[in-house]
């Protein structure tokens, strides 16, 4: 009886673990551009010159994209109002002042 | 054999305790988090993003141009499904245009730009640029899909003999939003692409910067249309 009973919650907590690990991101996707917007890598000449000047390269990891790439999938209202809620607008342009200072230099 | 039994249930256990549980805990952790998310962003109403649109027209009265420009090159707004489509085809011929070029303008960069430090400069700006193109372009096509899901939505109600003309009249303008989004896009990119021509950078960047606030405008607006249309959703299904 007792031997029944450890195997059994033993099974449903790994059960359990399971479902927790696996289900969660079930109804998420991830997004995806055209893939037209490598930037043009820099020479080594051309970073010195930019060490030089004190101004740092941009870095291709961006916590912006990451968020805006996760989605649900499914069409439930309360799904799509959520990915609605979450969309952050404010800083897409943020970029915008650092540019025109990259080309205060010329 | 009450031994062994005890020995890998004990096993067991820690195989739980040290790999499955904090799993679970992350895992719940994650849900939680993502939970406070979407409860603490707030959704911007009409009225609010109209009243900050307003205020900032009344700060800076030369934005009034830049309102007038958004009205002019609203080019799909109210526009049927076919001429939609049609204007899809033609911005797909721009866009491949544009990375045509895009790509002349990288292979003549340093036989045309011989100083390096000028190099660096415009390198390391339109390396910024397309990082925020980048954004941009997600934002986009977050709303793309979102806006197929309510489409989605809305032909099952179809399927269950709701009316939904109201509802089909929003998406549909939606649609068009998001196409002209596209299409600002495809201007924004072609502006920063020429920045390497070495050319008048300042005012390209002038130029692509308007073009940029107009399209975090109509990414506000389509915000907020698909927004109207949760609301509409909502109302046809109570």
């Amino acid at each position: 009886m007792n031997k029944k009973l450890i195997i059994l919650i033993v099974i449903a907590i790994v059960l359990i673990g399971a479902y927790f690990m696996f289900s969660n991101d079930s109804n998420k996707e991830i997004l995806n551009i055209e893939d037209d917007l490598a930037a043009l890598e820099l020479t080594d000449e051309e970073k010195q010159a930019l060490a030089d000047e004190g101004i740092e390269l941009p870095s291709d990891s961006d916590p912006l994209i990451d968020e805006l790439q996760q989605v649900n999938s499914s069409d439930e209202v309360s799904d799509i109002e959520a990915d609605l809620s979450a969309t952050n607008l404010d800083d897409l342009d943020a970029a915008l002042d650092g540019i025109d200072n990259d080309l205060l230099g010329l | 054999m009450n031994k062994k039994l005890v020995s890998s249930s004990i096993l067991a256990v820690a195989f739980i305790l040290t790999t499955v549980a904090p799993a679970v805990v992350s895992a719940a952790d994650h849900i939680v988090s993502l939970k406070k998310q979407v409860v603490e962003k707030k959704v911007i109403e009409d009225s609010e993003f109209q009243a900050k649109v307003l205020k900032k027209f009344k700060d800076k009265p030369r934005s009034l141009k830049v309102l007038k420009k958004i009205k002019r090159k609203r080019l799909l707004h109210k526009a049927k499904p076919a001429e939609r489509k049609k204007f899809r085809k033609d911005l797909k011929e721009r866009k491949l245009k544009i990375r045509k070029v895009g790509k002349k303008h990288r292979a003549d960069f340093r036989k045309k730009i011989k100083s390096s430090k000028k190099r660096a400069y415009l390198a390391t700006a339109h390396k910024r640029a397309f990082k925020m193109l980048r954004r941009f372009r997600f934002a986009n096509a977050r709303y793309s899909h979102i806006i197929k899901r309510i489409e989605r939505r809305i032909k099952k109600l179809e399927a269950n003999d709701v009316d939904t003309a109201s509802l089909v009249v929003l998406l549909e303008e939606a649609k068009n939003l998001q196409a002209d989004a596209e299409d600002k896009l495809a201007s924004i990119k072609e502006r920063y692409e020429s920045l390497l021509t070495g050319d008048a950078p300042k005012d390209i960047a002038t130029a692509a910067r308007a073009l940029a606030h107009e399209l975090k405008g109509d990414l506000k607006g389509l915000h907020a249309k698909v927004i109207e249309i949760i609301r509409a959703l909502k109302a046809v299904k109570k």
